[in-house]
């Protein structure tokens, strides 16, 4: 059966990304100090704080990022049946961008930024949620309010970034660039704590994305109260996406092109999909992130350059063998 | 009448070659870099300044003629500037371009990160001002400071991780103003061999290069520490992670430099040795 | 005996500008009814109205008495299936198309059961589809892709069809058919059907009552001798026509007489 396949090839993948994540990481450590920190957790030698602090945290976190910003494109393509929706589609990163700059320039870290740059995500959220209800909750609303935020907010931060000195200005577009180095306790749970019990939901309502994707008025056909539907499974993705940026910056084009692999892969029924997808963004992160550390050791990529190259070159293959775009 | 015309006549056939070979003396300048404007404050010359940028230390009762990025070229023009200077790392080529067009006379300073550079440009400022002199007695004595702080300072090199950013990891390399700092102090700066002049680095590489100390440059939150918990680094063990204010380390003149140093040297080595 | 589907003095329209006003017709259980007239004579808001797309600005629609609003979607989609014009969707397997059908029949977190596999393996029985079970929607012909729209509206297992040109870009044989399973299902299984049509021809062979519009109104309703008369289809549709029986069937049949050059 295909499916299966599939799904344990992408297992064997992600644990072979995890597995490259944690014995290849940002410093050169001999396979043998490697695996002894494993099995002796308790042992605090150089290689085991370096396994169980720094790299056992990063792999963890860039799974769920991973995960959390596929599963979200996997939703907003489905609701909106366009199929360049991403998690940034309805400018809930515009927001966000814009806290964190604020937070940033602020001199702030830690609690206060992340929590400055998820209330940006939500203030966007709501505002583009507002916008499109006042005009029936139409997708053409919803694509049309999130691009015109999203040039909102993104000039307010241009006018933010003019405004200040070229030391923040620096700051802030590393920043911009996706980075998941700086894994804190804090940042974890959040993503532990709050981006995994979300991922549930799309999970749980693969039916209703099924049926959403046939069309607004199909949907109605089929009995779905699809405004409702459509909000409760727009705010569960804007939450998610929220968490996402405010931890680890804007990490692009996963969540666009894992749902594409993912669906000539094992196709559009979102029962298998959306586990696909979940499964697929963490292995495409983890490994993206392991190549940032790597490649230009001591020094790191952005991640968001790899994901970029990496998506984008696995992507075109896939186009250029089959054909026309799912 | 005749003879007043002859008069100017005579006076510019003799000025004209006079003022080709001294230039007139700029009495009037607008300054589009801090540090610029700072080093013409060091020499005594800031009323000859007539517009600055906002970022300009003491420039109080000057024309403000935009931030560092923008500048505003209609209002530099009103001011009627016989002299704009800029600094290669803050203005854009295209603003200065554009000036020149409009036929401003623009003079462009490197944007230094060595200390050598700082005295050469500075001294290059003093000739255009015509205060050459000035700028060399300025840059001797800076020399002697500097010569002094160091050897007050601890024979051992100190090893330092130097932070401007955390979210993502933001380092200098030595060819950089805060690297020169170090260089400048004795320390070793664990990242001064990489390419890059401010590369992001890995959390892992910096706890394998184990600093003994930490200075974070950046306008980062001011309580909140980034590296608590972090015990494998000896730095945060033995509580020598310092945050100094960046405003100090952004403008490359030679006594903003010995500043800068006098005060990492004082965060690094707070006992001089005995 | 009370119709399934009523339609009332309906008046609606999109943003401030009425489309259809004054709307009133009724189909019973069992009953084939067509809906035709010209282009822009308001079939599909007709279509949006039944199918509670688009709310009415007066008048109502009423599911065997029960004003439809009152019911819940769910339950109105159990009794109802409607199917617009086909929008290409992502390329589902037909078997996942169809299953989509039993949607107002689970609960939002239910699986499905075996009773609704089931009833899909019917419905794809039925349709003839059984063995393209496993084939992608995107890659079907236009009567094979009409025949799994139809399959999903019936794993719905409703009491009355909604269809919005079934027949549309289909060859004659195709469209035949299409109106031959319709046909077959208000007269073994007492569904009533509501069917937008264009070809008038083939609404007089298989309609049992028809409804022609004109402007957003309703021009005249009745069986399709009272309605398809040479004046009503002058009227309407500004082209000469002749209207004569079929001699088998007597049902009318219309005869396009263009200006003579």
């Amino acid at each position: 059966m295909k499916t299966v396949r599939v799904f344990g090839l992408l297992l064997v993948l992600l644990v072979a990304g995890v597995a490259a994540g944690i014995t290849v990481g940002g410093t050169a450590l001999p396979l043998e100090d490697i695996l002894r920190a494993l099995f002796h957790p308790r042992a605090r030698d150089i290689s085991g704080t370096l396994l169980w602090e720094v790299r056992l945290p990063r792999v963890l976190m860039a799974m769920v990022i991973g995960s959390g910003l596929a599963g979200c494109g996997v939703v907003l393509q489905a609701i909106l049946r366009n199929p360049l929706a991403e998690p940034y589609t309805l400018g809930v990163s515009g927001g966000g961008a814009l806290g964190a700059v604020i937070a940033l320039i602020l001199g702030l870290s830690g609690l206060p930024m992340v929590a400055l740059c998820f209330g940006g995500c939500c203030l966007s959220m709501l505002l583009v949620l507002g916008l499109a209800a006042l005009k029936g909750f139409s997708n053409t609303m919803l694509i049309l309010s999130g691009v015109i935020l999203s040039f909102l907010f993104s000039s307010v931060m241009m006018l933010v970034l003019a405004l200040s000195s070229a030391r923040d200005v620096h700051a802030s577009v590393m920043w911009l660039m996706g980075n998941l180095g700086a894994t804190q306790g804090l940042e974890l749970k959040l993503l532990v704590f709050g981006v995994l019990p979300l991922m549930a939901v799309p999970v749980a309502m693969a039916r209703d994305l099924n049926v959403l994707s046939l069309g607004d008025e199909q949907a109605g056909h089929l009995g779905m109260d699809v405004n409702w539907t459509k909000a409760a499974l727009l705010i569960a993705t804007a939450l998610v996406t929220g968490m996402c940026v405010a931890v680890s910056g804007i990490i692009s084009f996963i969540g666009l092109v894992i749902p594409h692999i993912m669906r000539r892969l094992v196709g559009p029924d979102h029962h298998v999909l959306v586990p696909a997808s979940l499964i697929g963004g963490a292995t495409l992160l983890v490994l993206s992130d392991t190549l940032a550390q790597a490649l230009i050791r001591p020094l790191e990529l952005p991640v968001g350059v790899v994901t970029g190259i990496l998506g984008g070159v696995f992507f075109l293959g896939l186009l250029l063998r089959q054909g026309e775009v799912a | 009448m005749y003879g007043r015309l002859l008069c100017g006549l005579i006076m510019m056939v003799i000025g004209w070659p006079v003022c080709l070979a001294a230039g007139p003396m700029p009495l009037r300048i607008v300054s589009l870099s801090p540090a610029i404007t700072s080093e013409i404050q060091d020499l005594g010359q800031a009323y000859r300044l007539v517009g600055v940028t906002r970022y300009c230390p003491n420039a109080s009762g000057k024309a403000v003629v935009g931030t560092l990025t923008e500048i505003n070229i209609e209002r530099i023009l009103t001011l009627k500037p016989d002299l704009v200077v800029a600094g290669k790392d803050c203005n854009r080529r295209k603003d200065v371009d554009k000036l020149k067009s409009l036929g401003i006379d623009v003079v462009v300073f490197e944007g230094c990160e060595d200390f050598e550079c700082m005295c050469r440009e500075f001294i290059r400022l003093g000739k255009l001002l015509g205060r050459q002199q000035a700028a060399q007695d300025i840059v001797s004595q800076v020399r002697v400071d500097l010569g002094a702080l160091k050897a007050k300072l601890p024979r051992r090199a100190m090893r330092v991780f130097w932070q401007v950013g955390f979210s993502p990891i933001v380092t200098v390399s030595s060819q950089t103003f805060a690297g020169e700092i170090l260089n400048r102090t004795g320390s070793v700066n664990i990242f001064a061999e990489v390419a890059a002049k401010y590369p992001r680095v890995n959390l892992e590489e910096v706890m394998v290069r184990n600093p003994e100390a930490i200075i974070i440059a950046a306008g980062m939150g001011g309580d909140d520490d980034p590296w608590k918990g972090m015990s494998r680094i000896t730095a945060v063990r033995t509580g020598r992670v310092y945050r100094i204010p960046a405003d100090m380390l952004c403008q490359p003149t030679p006594r903003k430099f010995l500043e800068a140093c006098r005060m990492v040297a004082g965060v690094l080595y707070p006992e001089p040795r005995s | 005996m009370m119709p399934a589907l009523a339609i009332q003095a309906a008046r609606t329209g999109y943003e401030k500008s009425v489309v259809i006003d004054d709307i009133s017709f009724a189909v019973a259980p069992g009953e084939f009814l067509g809906i035709i007239g010209p282009n822009g004579a308001g079939k599909s808001t007709v279509f949006k109205a039944l199918s509670r797309v688009l709310p009415l600005w007066q008048g109502s629609v009423a599911w065997r008495g029960k004003d439809i609003r009152r019911l819940a979607r769910r339950e109105l989609a159990r009794h109802m299936a409607a199917i617009p014009q086909f929008l290409m969707p992502f390329p589902y397997s037909v078997e996942e198309y169809v299953r989509m059908g039993r949607y107002p029949h689970r609960g939002r977190f239910a699986p499905l059961m075996s009773e609704d596999l089931r009833i899909v393996r019917e419905v794809l029985e039925l349709m003839d589809l059984a063995a393209l079970g496993s084939k992608r929607i995107n890659t079907l012909s236009g009567g094979e892709m009409q025949r799994v729209c139809l399959a999903q509206a019936l794993a719905q297992q409703p009491e009355l069809l909604l269809m919005d040109e079934p027949t549309a870009h289909l060859d004659i044989g195709n469209q035949v058919r299409i109106m031959d399973i319709v046909k077959g299902l208000t007269q073994t299984r007492g569904h009533s059907a509501v069917v937008i049509l264009h070809d008038l021809n083939l609404a007089s062979v298989y309609c049992d009552t028809l409804v022609l519009m004109h402007a957003g109104r309703v021009h005249c309703q009745g069986r399709p001798e009272t309605v398809l008369k040479h004046e009503h289809i002058e009227a309407v549709y500004q082209v000469r026509v002749d209207v004569l029986p079929d001699p088998l069937t007597k049902r009318p049949h219309i005869f396009l007489r263009p200006p003579e050059p």
